[in-house]
C-alpha cells in the first residue's frame, strides 16, 4: 500500500517539474514538525495534544509564509545577484519575524503558558535559520531543475544537429557522387578518343570546316558539363542546347546511323530541371542501342507539361539484337548507368518525381521522368547556356 | 615487293576513312576491302583471305572479339586493333603481343604495326593469331570477371560412358557450361585453346584440341582444316571455292572453310548421306 503511494508520489513528481517543489515544500515543514517535536516538546516534557498541536500549526504557518517567499523570490529572479542577496535577506528577516509572532501567540493562546514573551530572541533567533534553510532549499531546487531542463534542451539541440549533418553530408555525397560519374560520363575516353579520331580523320580529308565545327562543339560540350555544377537546375531548353552539342558530335560520328527525334512543348523549354539529367540517358542510348546496331536507330526526346508536372520521355529503338537484349537485362546492362539518375532525382525531389525505365517490345528503352513542372520565369533562358560564349 | 592485302573494319564512318588515307600512303598495303560490322568482317575475310585486317573492337552486332572468336583459326590473318579501350585490355594485348593502335590514330603506331605484320609474314608465323588474340580475350574476361566471384576450380571430370549425347564441360568465367556435343556446330582450336561454337555463341575451352578431339564423338566431328573440326549433322549447304576450297553452311549463318588437303572428307560425307 505504502509502497504504491510512493510510486505514485514518485512518478508525479518526476513527470510534473512543479508537483517537485510541492513536495520538497511539504517535505520540509513536515520534518521541522518532527523535528521540534523531538527536540522541543520530548525535551521540555510538554506532553499535552495542544503542544503537539502547536508543532503542527506553526509547521503550517511556517509553509504559508513560505510561499509569499517563493513568490517574492521568483520576482526578483531575474535581478542582479547582489539585489536579490539584500533583499532576500531583508524578506528572511521579515517572515522569520512575522512567523515567530504568530507561532508565539499561537503557543499562548492554545497552552496558556506565561512569560513566552521574554524568550522572543531565542523563539526569533530559530526562524530566522529555518527560512534560512527553506531558502537554500528552494534556489537548490530551482536550480538544479534549471540545470536538468538546459541538460535535456543541450542534449536534444545537439542531436538534432548531428542529425541535419548526417542529413547534409547524404545529400552532399550524393551530389558529389553524381557529380563525379557526370564528368566520367563526359570524360569517358571512348567518347573522347573516338571523337578526336575522327576529327584527326576530317583534318586529314582536308575538311577544315567540318573538323573545326567539331572542335568547337567538343569544347564547348565539355566546358559545359565543366562548368555546371549538378545541384544547380537549368531550363530544359538550356539542357537540351547542350544536349544537341554531344548529339552533334555522336552524328558527324555514325553518321546516318544516329537519327533523332525530338519534340519539346513550348511550355516545357522553360521548365527548369537537373542540370546533366538527360545526358547520361542518351549517352546510354548512344552506347547500348545506336552503337550496338548495324543499321542504327532512333534517339526520341518528348517534353511535355500536364497538372503541374513536367514529363520527359526518353527512348531509344534498342540493338536490335534479341540476344542481346535479354543479357542487357540479366547482366551488367543499362540498368546500372542509370541508377544514377534515380539517386540524384531521389536526392532533389525526395518523394515528388517518378522515374520508369521500361523496356519496349522493340527492344529499345524508354525512360519516363516526371518532376514538379518549376518554370523559369526571367526569361534568361540561355544564363548558362553552352551557345553564349 | 609483295604487298599486304588488307581488310579495313570500323563502324564509323570518319574512323573508316581516317585509317584508309594512312593506310593508302604506305607501298606496302593494298587495301582490298572495307567493312563497317563485325558481320561483313567475317564474310570478306572468307571470300577475300586478306593478309592483315586492321579490326576495330567496339561495333555493332559481333565486336571484334566476336569476329576472331567466329573465324576459324585456320584463316584469320594478322589482325591489328584500332581501339579506344580500357587500359586492362591493352595490358592482355601487350601480355599476349597482340598489336594494337589506339585511337586518335598516329602515323608511327600504324607504322610500327604494319611493320610488326611485315616481320610475321616474312618468318611465316601467321598462323598464331588467333591463339595470341584468344589469350588475350581470356585475360580479359578473368580480369573483368575476377571482383565478381572467384573462379572455382571444380575437379568435374566427364564421364566418358557411351550415353548419346555426351556433354562438354567449359569453364566459361565465371560459371561452368555443360554443352551436349549434339549442339555443337564446329570447333577450331587456337594454341591452348579451343572455341566451340554451339547456338550462336562461341565458347573458350582451355585443351588442346587432340584432347577435345578424344572426347567428341568421332561418328559425327570431322576436321575440315587443320585446326577446325565440324559437325557433320549442322552442314546445310556445300559451296565450292577456288583452289578446290570449299565453304560448308553450318545453320543459318556459320560459315566454315575447308582446305584442300581435307575435301576428301566432305566428298566421303556428300556421297554417303
Amino acid at each position: 500500500m505504502s509502497d504504491t503511494l510512493v510510486q505514485v508520489i514518485k512518478n508525479t513528481v518526476k513527470s510534473r517539474p512543479a508537483y517537485q517543489f510541492w513536495f520538497w515544500q511539504g517535505g520540509f515543514w513536515l520534518f521541522l514538525s518532527v523535528v521540534s517535536f523531538f527536540t522541543l516538546t520530548l525535551w521540555y516534557r510538554q506532553y499535552g495534544w495542544s503542544y503537539i498541536a502547536h508543532t503542527l500549526l506553526q509547521a503550517g504557518l511556517g509553509l504559508l509564509l513560505s510561499l509569499v517567499l517563493f513568490w517574492a523570490f521568483m520576482r526578483i529572479w531575474e535581478r542582479s545577484i547582489s539585489t536579490r542577496l539584500i533583499l532576500g535577506m531583508w524578506l528572511v528577516g521579515l517572515v522569520a519575524l512575522l512567523w515567530t509572532f504568530l507561532r508565539m501567540e499561537a503557543f499562548i493562546q492554545m497552552t496558556h503558558e506565561q512569560n513566552v514573551w521574554a524568550d522572543f530572541g531565542g523563539w526569533y533567533f530559530g526562524s530566522i535559520f529555518i527560512f534560512l534553510c527553506w531558502t537554500g532549499m528552494f534556489h537548490g531546487i530551482r536550480y538544479y531543475q534549471l540545470l536538468q531542463s538546459e541538460h535535456r534542451i543541450m542534449l536534444k539541440a545537439e542531436a538534432e544537429a548531428r542529425e541535419e549533418q548526417i542529413k547534409r553530408m547524404i545529400a552532399q555525397t550524393v551530389a558529389r557522387d553524381a557529380q563525379i560519374k557526370m564528368l566520367r560520363y563526359q570524360l569517358n575516353p571512348h567518347f573522347l578518343c573516338n571523337t578526336l579520331n575522327a576529327i584527326s580523320s576530317l583534318v586529314e580529308a582536308e575538311e577544315s570546316e567540318k573538323a573545326q565545327g567539331m572542335t568547337v562543339k567538343l569544347s564547348r560540350f565539355l566546358r559545359y558539363s565543366l562548368d555546371n555544377n549538378p545541384d544547380t537546375k537549368i531550363a530544359l531548353e538550356t539542357e537540351i542546347k547542350a544536349l544537341n552539342l554531344y548529339l552533334e558530335i555522336e552524328k558527324t560520328r555514325f553518321g546516318d546511323r544516329l537519327q533523332l527525334d525530338f519534340d519539346i512543348d513550348d511550355q516545357a523549354k522553360i521548365a527548369k530541371v537537373p542540370s546533366l539529367l538527360l545526358q547520361p540517358i542518351i549517352e546510354n542510348s548512344m552506347k547500348h542501342a545506336i552503337a550496338q546496331s548495324e543499321e542504327g536507330g532512333i534517339i526520341g526526346l518528348r517534353a511535355t507539361v500536364s497538372n503541374g508536372r513536367l514529363t520527359l520521355e526518353l527512348s531509344d529503338t534498342g540493338s536490335g539484337i534479341k540476344k542481346e537484349r535479354t543479357k542487357i537485362k540479366s547482366s551488367n546492362g543499362r540498368g546500372v548507368g542509370l541508377r544514377n539518375t534515380g539517386e540524384r532525382l531521389k536526392a532533389l525531389y525526395g518523394t515528388g518525381y517518378e522515374f520508369d525505365l521500361n523496356i519496349m517490345p522493340s527492344g529499345g528503352l524508354k525512360t519516363t521522368i516526371t518532376i514538379p513542372y518549376e518554370p523559369q520565369l526571367d526569361g534568361s533562358i540561355v544564363h548558362s547556356g553552352p551557345d553564349n560564349r | 615487293m609483295t604487298k599486304l592485302r588488307t581488310l579495313i573494319v570500323d563502324d564509323e564512318p570518319l574512323a573508316l576513312s581516317l585509317l584508309r588515307a594512312k593506310l593508302n600512303k604506305l607501298p606496302e598495303i593494298e587495301i582490298i576491302g572495307e567493312c563497317k560490322n563485325g558481320r561483313e568482317a567475317i564474310q570478306a575475310t572468307m571470300e577475300l583471305s586478306p593478309d592483315l585486317i586492321f579490326l576495330d573492337i567496339q561495333m555493332p552486332g559481333l565486336n571484334g572479339f566476336d569476329v576472331i572468336k567466329n573465324l576459324q583459326s585456320d584463316i584469320v590473318p594478322l589482325v591489328v586493333f584500332t581501339t579506344a579501350y580500357e587500359q586492362y585490355a591493352l595490358d592482355a594485348f601487350d601480355v599476349h603481343a597482340v598489336d594494337y593502335i589506339l585511337k586518335p590514330i598516329d602515323n608511327d603506331r600504324i607504322n610500327r604495326a604494319v611493320q610488326r605484320a611485315l616481320e610475321r609474314v616474312e618468318t611465316g608465323e601467321e598462323s598464331d593469331a588467333k591463339p595470341r588474340i584468344i589469350g588475350a580475350i581470356d585475360a580479359i574476361n578473368e580480369r573483368e570477371y575476377q571482383d565478381a566471384s572467384r573462379r572455382e576450380t571444380f575437379n568435374f571430370q566427364p564421364q566418358h560412358s557411351e550415353a548419346v549425347d555426351r556433354k562438354i564441360v567449359i569453364k566459361d568465367r565465371d560459371e561452368i557450361t555443360l554443352l551436349k556435343q549434339s549442339n555443337i556446330e564446329w570447333v577450331d582450336a587456337a594454341g591452348d585453346y579451343c572455341c566451340l561454337h554451339a547456338e550462336g555463341e562461341t565458347h573458350i575451352k582451355r585443351s588442346t584440341l587432340k584432347d577435345l578431339l578424344d572426347e567428341l564423338d568421332p561418328a559425327t566431328f570431322k576436321r575440315v582444316h587443320r585446326s577446325t573440326i565440324v559437325n557433320l549433322n549442322f552442314i546445310d549447304k556445300v559451296i565450292p571455292h577456288t583452289k578446290g576450297e570449299f565453304f560448308l553452311l553450318l545453320g543459318d549463318y556459320e560459315r566454315v572453310k575447308v582446305s584442300r588437303n581435307y575435301r576428301d572428307v566432305i566428298k566421303e560425307f556428300l556421297s554417303t548421306s
